[in-house]
């Protein structure tokens, strides 16, 4: 939770900042998947543009208990660093653990069920297939296509990796029916062409989606307006 | 006709203004004070290469480098070669790093640092000539003028002094590449760090 005017990065924190890093502490056995994001806000900055979260922010990762694991007690810890930024950047750094009951039945404190339930739901759904994500790499920006039969009025892409797209410049969004197209600005220090354009699709403001939309190459451009 | 030509006129004098800095294209001239109050002009240093190393010596990520050593080391190395280095405080009045040329020459010595000299720019000029973004952000410049490298200072975008160690460092690799006849591996990269602290 960070104090009012202070923001925490996205995993692509923009142009400037740095997300947050874990290294877990875990006892034999137990393994933890990827922090999983959701869906971050633009930032301006007097040099660009950031991605970040303010206020309280929960960052998920699924704990996998073995099968075979006993009931008991095992310990979880974590060694936390992030960064804090206003108009100047703190860097934090802090070392948690918890107790953790393995038990037959699982269950949950009532208020931290309350916090994670409306924390899940600012997690990205992944997009549905009937979307055909595809992007299409042309010299200065990414076209990224998808199907959509629902009236769309706005469109907002936020990229998962750096050095694609120029985050401060505006995304062009137009329409053929239900075919959408966004045009995203490459950015200047865009060097190694993707296998796919990996990130979230806010749509309508309102509707946040993680999408892979697979670099359709120039080659295969050049067969289907053969046909 | 006559207003055509206006039009392109205009465009003209436009257009120099709107030109962003891309490497492999002429780095633009500036002239800036140093911190000792001399000048220094881009097309005097015109043989030689030049590294651009933008500074704020209270962000966490100039630390990391400052700190360790690691700029200092990096600055003694390339001016040892005959590389002219500056570094450059676009921090405006009242914000973050930005400081009085007397507070600065403290700094270098306290530090250790060894750049050709500091460029004090409180106004930004410099910077927003550039599109210095963080700091560090790091420019090098060929003896032909040329800007052979835009972005960070390393591959490790992080303020944590223990992955100085295992980084590639951009500017070095640029450096030794270029002087040995070889084009620059990765002539940009996405700068890391704090956003620079110009005036609003």
């Amino acid at each position: 939770m960070t104090d009012t005017g202070w923001h925490i990065y996205w995993q692509n924190p923009g142009d400037s900042g740095e997300p947050p890093r874990t290294q877990w502490k875990l006892p034999a056995g137990v393994t933890i998947g990827a922090l999983e994001w959701p869906t971050p806000m633009r930032l301006s900055t007097a040099v660009g543009t950031d991605y970040g979260y303010q206020g309280t922010t929960v960052l998920f990762s699924s704990l996998q208990i073995p099968a075979t694991a006993q009931p008991g007690n095992i310990e979880v810890g974590l060694d936390l660093r992030w960064l804090a930024c206003h108009d100047v950047c703190i860097p934090q750094h802090t070392r948690l653990k918890t107790p953790l009951r393995i038990a037959n039945a699982a269950s949950i404190h009532y208020s931290a069920h309350q916090i994670l339930q409306s924390a899940a739901e600012r997690l990205p759904k992944p997009l549905p297939p009937s979307y055909r994500p595809m992007a299409t790499i042309l010299p200065n920006s990414f076209l990224l296509t998808f199907v959509s039969s629902e009236p769309i009025t706005k469109a907002e892409f936020f990229p998962a990796e750096v050095e694609q797209i120029e985050n401060s410049a505006p995304q062009e969004l137009a329409s053929h029916g239900k075919n959408k197209s966004l045009t995203l600005k490459k950015s200047q220090y865009f060097r190694q062409e993707p296998q796919s354009l990996k990130g979230v699709l806010v749509i309508n403001g309102r509707d946040a989606y993680q999408v892979d939309a697979p670099i359709q190459s120039s080659i295969k451009i050049r067969r289907s307006h053969q046909k | 006709m006559k207003r055509k030509l206006t039009l392109a006129l205009l465009l003209l004098l436009v257009l120099p203004a709107l030109a962003s800095v891309r490497v492999g294209e002429a780095a633009p001239n500036f002239t800036a004070t140093d911190s000792y109050g001399h000048q220094h002009s881009l097309a005097q240093y015109k043989g030689k290469y030049v590294v651009l190393e933008w500074h704020n010596q209270g962000c966490p990520y100039t630390k990391k480098h400052y700190d360790s050593g690691n700029m200092q080391k990096l600055q003694k190395l390339w001016t040892s070669k005959g590389v002219v280095w500056f570094t450059v405080i676009s921090s405006a009045p009242g914000t973050q790093g930005y400081v009085t040329a007397t507070q600065e020459n403290e700094y270098l010595k306290r530090m250790g640092a060894a750049p050709t000299a500091v460029l004090l720019d409180p106004r930004g000029d410099l910077g927003h000539l550039y599109e210095a973004k963080t700091t560090p952000h790091m420019f090098i410049i060929n003896p032909r003028g040329e800007l052979i490298y835009d972005g960070a200072i390393d591959d490790k975008s992080t303020s944590d002094p223990a992955d100085i160690a295992g980084a590639t460092n951009y500017v070095t690799a640029a450096l030794e590449q270029s002087m040995a006849g070889s084009a620059v591996a990765v002539p940009t990269s996405r700068p890391y760090g704090c956003s620079v602290k110009y005036a609003k």
